[in-house]
Formats: C-alpha cells, structure tokens, sequence
C-alpha cells in the first residue's frame, strides 16, 4: 500500500505514527462534523455532493452514495475497464458518473427517472 | 420447423398477424415478464457475478434461447406466426417500412419521446409500460438521434465482425479489443476513432426504451435480436471450422472462472448450454 511496505517490513515506530495519525484525523472529523452538518442549506444524511450541476433543466448530482437526476436515482453499473453504465444506458459506457448523467438526461428528454427501479441482476 | 422472414418482405396480413400476436401476450401479462427477464440477466463486467446474457460468449446462444421462449409463446397464441429479423444495413432509415403505422409505429415525439403511431403508441390502448426505468407509461424512442446524429451500422462494419475467425477471447467480457467475433458484434470492441458498433449501436440508434435495459419494452428488439441471430449462422457458415468458445470450463485461478458459461455449462434461467443453441435447423430457418 505505502512505499515502504514494498522493501522491508515497516517498523514498529511507522506503524504507530500511522495510526496516530488516522486516530487524529478521525477524532478530528468526529469533532467538526456537527459544524460541518449545522452549514449545511438542508438536514441530509447523505454526503456532499462530488459534481452537481444544472444540464439541459435538469439538476444532476453525483456523490458517494450515487448519481441523481432532479432527485431521483439513476442506476449505475460498472464495466471491466472502470466506465459506467446505468439503467438508461446499457449499451454504451462513459468514463465518468457525471458523463454518465449527462447522457441520461439526453435520453430521457422531458421524462423523470422511475422511483424505483427494476430488480437488477 | 418454420421460417423467419426477412421484414421487409411480410405482407400486410403477416403484419397484422405478428402485431395481434405480440399485443395477446402484452395483455396477458407474458411480454412483460419477457422484459423483466432481460433486465436481470444484463449483468455488468465490473463485479464477480455470472454474466449470460451481455459482455460474454454466452451472449449469441442466451439470445436465441430468449427468442425462442417469445416466438413460442406468440405461435400459442397463432402458429402460423414467427419472428420477422429486421436487416439494419439495407433498412437503415426512420423511413423504412419497418417503421411506418401499418408495422411497429415511427420515431417518438419531442419532448418526451413518446412513440405517437402505430399499435404500440400509448393512445392505442394496448401498449402500457409496466417495467422501466422511468416514469413513462408509454412507449418511447429517438430514431437515429437527431439532437447527435447516430447511422445504423455498415454491411463494412458488419463484415468486419464476421471476419474474424475465434468466437470470443479472453478476458471473455466487453473489453476483450484484439479480435473475437463475439464481442465485435456484441459491438463493445471497435477501432480507437469510433466507440460502439453493429448491435449496440442499433440499440442506440433506436433510442428511448431501447438504450436501457428494459429494452424488449420495444417490440423493434425481437427484430433487432433475430438478426443478430442470423448473423451467427452467417458467421458459422464462414468458419467452418470455428467454434463456441470457451469450450471448456475455465482453469481454477482464472478471475473469469464462474463468470461466463462455456460450450456445455447450463445458462440460467434455463437448462439449456451454448452446443444445445448451436444449430437450430430442426426449430426454424432463415428466409
């Protein structure tokens, strides 16, 4: 994982001041996050949006927890070179989520996303 | 033993007799399933699940088995009926007879996409979507995709995949770019300067529900679908001497193992492999 890995094993000091490190960094964001939430425009559970944007009308927002389209979800699949798939398109992969998105607008024209998609394989 | 004619060449009562068909099974109920299957045997190449239907070997014989379970429930409903295939490089306008009222209805509207002629139009009363990925209860599709121009694959860009002599190679999947019929027609491997070819694009060039997984939505699929069949027999009758590959179950340590069905291995949902779909001569021909 870390270069020193690769060579000798890592000594009891590094791997000590690693997990210092991430206690730090964890207790940290344990300590900001009611900051963190009380900024936020609206009371949401899911985290903050990687890409959001306007495309053609239609709100688009990508996130950790997925991609969605004036709110409602888009289904999305991965192929074997990493690109995306979603439900909308199955036949075609765009490099991006945000891509991904975007392509899904243009076929869906003037139509909102289901609620609930399909079962899925 | 039937046969399955070229669309082009049905006559107006054929037509009436398909369409009266396909709308019987959209009523009671069985066409819907049909979609239901489709969309969850679409499994993507990324995770370890078992892919049977896309992005692997499986793909040609998985797809004349779910043909033949729509042309046998449609000749329940009239025997004297098959599954017409639809030729996409000599038919490749949104003005071909394929398209027009008598047949499978024209491009959707703007706006919504919404298909306004034809027995599948929403306002005929017979054609209602219950499995899809939107909210749309009607029908829809974009033919040839205005908004960026799409063309329907070339007898060129055809010819390519029918020349290559191996069915399929490793990594058996959609990124699988140096050679194997399957997966150029398939059409995720295609030249750097353009992306998606033969069946893909043709999914694309449709557009509305033929782009997603609920694509049999559309009954232009099935068209689309035994053409793609036939062109498997065209390809066999090239490479005589090819086969159904992997013929074998993959080798422990293959990250492919348990993802794709060799020669003899079953395909879900049904007890079926790839040598029982092999030859269909004794079912139906090609016109």
């Amino acid at each position: 994982m870390h270069a020193a890995s690769a060579g000798a094993p890592p000594t009891r000091r590094a791997v000590l001041r690693a997990a210092f490190t991430a206690a730090v960094l964890a207790g940290t964001a344990a300590a900001l996050a009611p900051v963190l939430r009380a900024r936020r425009p609206r009371q949401t559970v899911s985290p903050a949006p990687l890409a959001e944007e306007t495309y053609r009308g239609r709100h688009i927002e990508v996130s950790a927890a997925g991609v969605r389209i004036d709110g409602r979800p888009l289904h999305v699949m991965r192929r074997a070179d990493g690109s995306y798939l979603s439900g909308i398109n199955h036949f075609e992969s765009y490099g991006t989520p945000l891509e991904l998105a975007r392509a899904a607008v243009d076929e869906l024209g003037t139509t909102q996303l289901a609620l609930a998609a399909p079962h899925h394989g | 033993m039937y046969t399955r004619q070229n669309q082009r060449n049905l006559t107006s009562s054929q037509k009436r007799r398909f369409t009266a068909a396909v709308l019987e099974l959209k009523r009671t109920g069985a066409y819907d399933e049909l979609v239901r299957m489709h969309d969850k045997y679409f499994v993507p190449d990324r995770g370890s699940k078992l892919r049977v239907g896309h992005m692997s070997p499986s793909f040609f014989p998985w797809h004349r088995r779910y043909l033949l379970e729509f042309e046998g429930l449609l000749r329940g409903v009239d025997p004297g009926v098959s599954i017409p295939y639809w030729d996409w490089t000599t038919d490749n306008s949104p003005a071909s007879s394929l398209w027009a009222e008598d047949f499978l209805g024209g491009t959707g509207r703007e706006g919504d996409r919404q298909v306004m002629t034809g027995p599948y139009a929403h306002r005929s009363g017979n054609w209602e979507i219950t499995v899809g990925f939107t909210e749309a209860r009607f029908l829809t599709r974009n033919l040839g995709r205005p908004q960026n121009p799409i063309t329907l694959p070339t007898r060129a860009e055809l010819q390519w995949a029918l020349d290559d002599p191996v069915y399929d190679t490793a990594p058996w999947n959609s990124t699988a770019r140096d050679g194997g019929f399957r997966n150029k027609l398939e059409g995720w491997a295609a030249p750097k300067s353009e992306r998606w070819r033969n069946h893909n694009k043709v999914h694309q060039w449709i557009g509305g529900h033929m782009t997603g997984g609920t694509a049999p939505n559309d009954p232009a699929f099935w068209l689309h679908h035994a053409f793609v069949d036939l062109l498997w027999d065209r390809w066999q009758r090239q490479h005589p001497r090819s086969g159904y590959l992997p013929a074998a179950p993959l080798q422990p340590g293959d990250l492919q193992r348990g993802r794709v069905i060799s020669r003899d291995e079953p395909m879900p949902p049904w007890n079926v492999t790839p040598r029982d779909m092999l030859d269909h001569r004794n079912l139906y021909r090609y016109e």
